[in-house]
């Protein structure tokens, strides 16, 4: 079944064809919510609240963007308005470090975790907007168009902020880099 | 010493875009060069490259497992949530309407009594308080003064 199919089918109340698409979804909005949230335990109801928006909104879907970017879009979406509410919540009270990762013990301990931890703990220390274009982008594997549509930002602003996130992960991973290279 | 840095970094822009968007022929030939004259700008690029072959092998992420049951349990949820709430105001709304059609049918009821107890009877004219008038009367201007000075 396409796409358009499995949408025509949940419109006419085909709640299976529901399931169908959050099953072949999933990936991208699990590689989404997790890649700008980390591996924390909101990462599952953020998700959940993605498939329920759509759902509940379904009817506004026109088919002007795929399925999977506007899925997208409410996940990153969503996902900023967790990172904000964590920052207000962090206001109130001192909470560890997010990315639950101390660089600098990696680098007397590097066999110890996984490149897959560190790396990922490296997005995790990236500011909110730097964080969303390398996941789109990176992660994702949108264009740098299709990135700068979902964001609603100029093609050339994702460019500039890709540059600068790269260089803050590059610093971030320097004792990796070294380390391989 | 400045004109160097700036080429430099116009170079390192260059760089960064060359793997994000394609480049016109010039700027190819450009970087190019200054990959084969430049060490440091080589030594960038296999760092960035590192860096973006490490976060793309970032993918295959997944929630945790029976992701699709528990969203749509928490869909059928919300629906039954729905319905009892339109149950909810749909039975409120008779309540209500049964409490106003009482107290109408109560005044309705005591309106007639005592239109009954005061005038003897239940008639039409007794009920509406009229009189029986002619249409001679009704035109009469004698009357119809004589009404106003009383």
């Amino acid at each position: 079944m396409t796409d358009e199919q499995i949408i025509e089918e949940i419109k006419n109340g085909n709640d299976s064809a529901f399931r169908e698409l959050i099953l072949r979804y999933e990936s991208i909005v699990a590689a989404t919510v997790i890649g700008m949230l980390g591996n924390c335990a909101e990462m599952d109801d953020v998700g959940q609240e993605v498939f329920i928006r759509f759902y509940n909104s379904i009817d506004n879907f026109r088919g002007e963007s795929s399925v999977g970017t506007y899925l997208t879009r409410i996940a990153i979406n969503l996902s900023l308005n967790e990172l904000k509410r964590r920052k207000r919540h962090n206001l109130f009270f001192s909470r560890p470090s997010e990315a639950g990762i101390d660089m600098a013990d990696n680098n007397e301990n590097n066999s110890y975790h996984e490149k897959k931890e560190i790396v990922h703990a490296a997005i995790q220390k990236l500011n909110a907007k730097h964080r969303s274009v390398i996941v789109l982008r990176m992660i994702d594997g949108y264009s740098t168009r299709e990135t700068a549509t979902i964001l609603k930002i100029p093609s050339g602003t994702v460019l500039s902020r890709l540059a600068r996130a790269q260089i803050k992960l590059k610093e971030i991973l320097a004792p990796y880099i070294l380390g391989v290279l | 010493m400045k004109r160097n840095k700036n080429m430099e970094k116009k170079l390192q822009k260059l760089l960064y875009r060359s793997f994000d968007e394609p480049l016109s022929q010039e700027e190819q030939v450009k970087l190019k060069t200054a990959l084969k004259s430049s060490e440091e700008l080589l030594r960038e690029k296999e760092k960035i490259t590192w860096v973006r072959n490490a976060i793309s092998a970032e993918t295959g992420q997944k929630f945790s497992p029976f992701f699709a049951d528990r969203i749509m349990r928490k869909i059928r949820m919300q629906k039954e949530d729905l319905a009892g709430k339109i149950d909810d105001f749909n039975i409120s709304l008779i309540l209500s309407f049964r409490k106003i059609a009482l107290a109408g049918v109560v005044t309705v009821l005591l309106l007639l009594s005592t239109n009954f107890i005061s005038q003897g009877g239940l008639s039409v004219d007794k009920a509406m308080a009229l009189q029986q008038i002619t249409i001679e009367d009704t035109w009469s201007l004698n009357t119809l003064i004589s009404e106003v000075v009383k």
